[in-house]
This record gives structure tokens, C-alpha cells and sequence, in this order.
């Protein structure tokens, strides 16, 4: 399979369809029966940072598509824009 | 009134509206009894403003009749988006969490378009908060494509698209951070434009992602387009965004040959991965303009590969930053898929946001050097038709992939750079579903897009197509 279907297929889109049965097997499920990825420990860990608690039937969804964006994002972080500054739309005056 | 008179174009209805040959209120009963017996199929609309139209139509008769006549709008039925702040009328931006905010204001592009004479006939369906492409709603259910109901209309301006489509109205007012008015302009067979970023004022329109907003129209044709934009574009001193660049005709500018016209036809990312059917008619409709005189030039644009994660970061971090003071209060009131977007924005890293908004920079580089070579880039609005309602799968050619990601991919370079874009139809799939061509220009060039729209318009016959829905 060629590398671009393989990037495209870790896709934004791909949570969307396993976040529905996440969120359900969530709800249904004892919370401690449910396995906890790194990632979802990390986002659980980052209470204090964002000053805010994410109750269990969201941790998961949230923390594949976190997950997902940071993967497709490598080719992204990996550009050298020497001095190119943000887009903005600010204006000084 | 017979009701193909509503099915025509504001550049049709107007002269006739204007010589007093048909009247407003017969339209505007023309356009709600269509309302009504859509709605169960369609499900098109949020809220319906009968008495609110009828009082409008009324007075827009009134005016005329004793030679007051505003213009093009006058006494035309239009719908709205419900993103948009409509003074004294229910705005929920397809959510729960506004469902019964009612505004006391107009947005800017609203309080001109009242200006002008319309005669609001309702708020269009929408995908929550703007945030999806299919117009599958969980608290207003989904909307439908009047080309095969069982369909999505896209979105997130899907209930505008399928109204104007159906003759449940003649124009709407949408908007468009990642192909929300292009992408159901094209599932739907009507012509959706974008303006550039700063033509048309946002305030008033709930945000989804600052950066990315545009506001603009769903029509029944390309000339209709210019109309609305003529409208609603200028500068706004309640938006900072908004520009003062003068505005030109562009009902006039927009008149004439393509023959010294260049076409940009992009080398990598429109054309890969496009169903076959797409990829046949929107090259049908190239030579086509080829065929009319104008030059077909190769363009590149390298940093496109990086669109899909630029705009992932901007949208989650800007959308998730406007919701948080709702997402304290409301949380449970956000659909399942709104809801995670919303959470998952506060993970991300602001390194990742700015190396977005930087990448953006780049990208819009890459399209000035483009813009040299060409007057105009074509390609596919969409590379994929659009699936069954409640099926997220679609196929794009030799990819199966999401329909978010399939949605996206061709729109969202002209949101990250501002650039103008309109979606117009050009044909037909074997299964009866609209395609659309889509074709960008240069930063404030609407007069360009339009131009060469219109030439392509005129040439063919797919614009005149209606559903089958009576």
C-alpha cells in the first residue's frame, strides 16, 4: 500500500467511526474494566494544566483523536520554515 | 403563482418583481407553501419565519408599488444559515446550547441583506455549531439532499444548499471554514461562493474557527452569486477582519470573454484520489473552458500535503477556545462528535497552533507563485459523492476513506489562504447526483472566479437541472 493511503487512512475520520462504540463501551462498561492507553493517562494527567477534569466517557474519544492529529501532524512539526512568521489577521492600529 | 416561477434565479425574478409583473407576497406564498411540503423530506429548516416574511413581503410590495425599488433583492425570498444573529428570530446555530437564544441584533451581512429588500423566509439546518460536512444533526435530525434524500446534503450549510436547490427559496446566506458552503453547493447542484477572507464582514456569525470564517452565498446561479456578494461585501467596523478595498461591479466585471483567461491546473493533491465520475466530468468541463479560449497551464503548490493537519490545529484550538465558557456551563448539551472536538482542542500544543498558522504563510506563497502562471486554478469541489445519511465511509477513487477527510481535502486550501473560491455544477453522476467544479483566484479577484464561472455556466445546461421532488 502506498505510504500516502497509509497516512490518509490514520485519518481524522478513522476516530470518528471507533469514538462511537469507544463512547458506548464506555458508558456501558465498569470504568475500571476499561484499559487505559499512555495517552489517555497523559490527557488524565494534564488536569492541572487545563484546569479542567474530563469525565470517563470522554477520555478515551478524546484522547484518539488527539492521538490521531498528533500522528498526521509529524510531517508538519517536521517543516523547516526558517523565518516565515504566522498568518494573522491583527492589526496594530 | 405557478410554482415554477420560484424555481427561477433572482436575475429573473427581479426584473419582473421590479415591472410589478409578479408581486412578493405571491412569491413568498410560492416559496412557504414549498417550505411546508419539503420539510417532512427534507427537513431543510430550523425555524420557518412565516409571520416575519409575510410582514417583509408585504412591505416590499407596498414599496414597490409606489416606485420605491431597493434592487436586485427586492422582494426576493432568502433563507439563512441559523449562524447567523437574526434580530427578534430564534438562533441556534444548529445546537442545543443556543436553542432558544433570540438575538437582538442582526449580523452585519443580515442587517444588509434586509437592507437590500429580502424577504427572510427562514433559518436553514446546519451541521452543529458548523462543525461537520454532513448535515447530520442530533438535535434537529439530519438534513436531506433533495437529489436523492436518502443522501446527505453536505454541509455545514446543507439545509441553504438543499433549499435553494429545491425552490424552497431563491438564494441563502451561508459560510465556509473548511468547504461549508462549496461542499453542499456541490452534492446539492447549486452554486456556492466564498468569498476572500475580509470581503464580507463576520460579525454577527457564531464563530467556528476566527481564522478560517468566511461568509458568503448559495444560489441558483453564477450571476444570482454576484448579486448576493454585491450585497453583503464592503467594509464593517464591528469586524476587524473586514476590508476597505473598493468594491467593484461585479455583475459588469464578470461579462465577457474567458479567451485571455489561464487556466492553473495543479500538478499534485485536487486531482489524486477523485472518483472516476468526478475526475471524467470535471476534465469534460476544462476542455470545455479550453474550448472557449482559454489556456490550460500546469501550476504547483508543494505545501499542500500539509492542509489536513494546518487545519486540525487551527480549527480545535480556535473553535475550542470560543466554547469554553459553554463548555463550563453546558458541556451535556453538545452533541457526542461536537463535544470530543471541543475536549480534544484543549491537547494540543500552541507550538503545533503556530507552526499551523506559519505553514499558512507558506501555503499562501506557494499560491502567489501559482497565481503568476494562472489566472484561475480548477479542480473538483469534492472527491467523493456524497454517502447514505448516517454512513461515514465514502469512496474516493482508489481510497476509502472518511467522509470529514474526503470533505476537506479540496476546500480547506482556499479557507487556510483566504483565496476566493465558488463551487458550480458540472454534470451529473450515473446515479443522478450533482458534481461540482470548483475554480479559485487570486485575494479579492471574486470578479475573476465569477467570470469564468459564468462563461462555463452559459455554456452548459446543468444549472437549469431541478430534482424531481413533486
Amino acid at each position: 500500500m502506498p505510504t500516502k493511503v497509509l497516512v490518509r487512512l490514520l485519518s481524522r475520520g478513522t476516530w470518528v467511526q471507533r469514538s462511537g462504540m469507544g463512547i458506548a463501551a464506555l458508558l456501558l462498561a465498569p470504568p475500571l474494566l476499561a484499559q487505559e492507553s499512555p495517552l489517555d493517562a497523559t490527557i488524565r494527567s494534564m488536569a492541572t494544566v487545563t484546569g479542567t477534569d474530563l469525565s470517563a466517557p470522554w477520555l478515551q474519544p478524546t484522547a484518539e483523536l488527539v492521538g490521531t492529529i498528533v500522528a498526521y501532524s509529524q510531517p508538519l512539526r517536521a517543516l523547516d520554515l526558517g523565518s516565515i512568521e504566522p498568518a494573522t489577521y491583527f492589526q496594530a492600529d | 403563482m405557478p410554482e415554477v416561477l420560484i424555481s427561477r434565479p433572482i436575475h429573473q425574478l427581479a426584473p419582473l418583481l421590479q415591472k410589478k409583473e409578479i408581486s412578493p407576497v405571491e412569491l413568498f406564498n410560492a416559496a412557504i407553501e414549498r417550505i411546508h411540503r419539503l420539510q417532512p423530506t427534507l427537513n431543510s429548516f430550523i425555524t420557518i419565519t412565516e409571520e416575519e416574511g409575510r410582514k417583509a413581503a408585504t412591505e416590499a410590495e407596498s414599496e414597490i408599488r409606489k416606485g420605491q425599488y431597493r434592487g436586485s433583492l427586492h422582494g426576493i425570498p432568502i433563507s439563512i444559515k441559523d449562524l447567523f444573529a437574526t434580530r427578534g428570530v430564534r438562533t441556534t446555530a444548529g445546537s442545543k446550547v443556543l436553542a432558544k437564544w433570540i438575538p437582538d441584533y442582526d449580523a452585519t451581512a443580515i442587517a444588509r441583506l434586509r437592507q437590500a429588500g429580502m424577504v427572510l423566509v427562514g433559518k436553514t439546518h446546519m451541521h452543529e455549531f458548523a462543525y461537520g460536512v454532513t448535515g447530520d444533526n442530533p438535535h434537529y435530525g439530519p438534513a436531506r439532499n433533495p437529489w436523492d434524500p436518502t443522501r446527505v446534503p453536505g454541509g455545514s450549510s446543507g439545509g441553504s444548499a438543499a433549499a435553494v436547490a429545491s425552490s424552497q427559496c431563491t438564494a441563502s446566506l451561508g459560510s465556509d471554514s473548511g468547504g461549508s458552503i462549496r461542499t453542499p453547493a456541490a452534492v446539492c447542484g447549486v452554486v456556492g461562493l466564498k468569498p476572500t477572507y475580509g470581503r464580507v464582514s463576520r460579525y454577527g456569525a457564531i464563530p467556528l474557527a476566527w481564522s478560517l470564517d468566511h461568509v458568503g452565498s448559495l444560489s441558483k446561479s453564477v450571476e444570482d452569486a454576484a448579486i448576493m456578494l454585491a450585497a453583503i461585501a464592503g467594509p464593517d467596523p464591528k469586524d476587524p477582519s473586514a476590508s476597505s478595498r473598493p468594491l467593484p461591479d461585479y455583475r459588469k466585471e464578470m461579462l465577457g470573454s474567458i479567451r485571455d483567461l489561464r487556466l492553473g491546473v495543479p500538478r499534485q493533491y485536487f486531482f489524486e484520489h477523485v472518483d472516476p465520475e468526478i475526475q471524467k466530468l470535471v476534465s469534460a468541463a476544462i476542455h470545455q473552458l479550453e474550448s472557449m479560449g482559454a489556456t490550460r497551464v500546469e501550476v504547483d503548490i508543494p505545501a499542500l500535503e500539509n492542509c489536513s493537519a494546518m487545519e486540525a490545529h487551527i480549527t480545535l484550538a480556535e473553535a475550542t477556545s470560543y466554547h469554553e465558557p459553554y463548555l463550563k456551563k453546558q458541556a451535556d448539551d453538545y452533541g457526542p462528535g461536537v463535544r470530543t472536538n471541543l475536549e480534544a482542542g484543549r491537547y494540543l500544543l500552541a507550538t503545533d497552533y503556530v507552526k499551523s498558522q506559519r505553514t499558512r504563510t507558506l501555503l499562501q506563497r506557494n499560491f502567489n507563485e501559482a497565481f503568476k502562471r494562472a489566472d484561475v486554478i480548477v479542480s473538483p469541489t469534492l472527491p467523493a459523492l456524497p454517502p447514505i445519511v448516517g454512513e461515514v465511509w465514502v469512496q474516493s477513487g482508489d481510497l476509502r476513506e472518511h467522509v470529514i477527510d474526503a470533505f476537506l481535502r479540496f476546500n480547506i486550501p482556499y479557507d487556510l489562504t483566504g483565496l476566493p473560491a465558488i463551487s458550480v455544477p458540472c454534470g451529473f453522476s450515473s446515479a443522478g447526483l450533482p458534481i461540482g467544479l470548483q475554480i479559485a483566484g487570486r485575494a479579492f479577484e471574486e470578479a475573476t472566479i465569477l467570470k469564468v464561472a459564468r462563461a462555463y455556466e452559459q455554456s452548459t445546461d446543468w444549472h437549469l437541472a431541478r430534482p424531481a421532488l413533486d
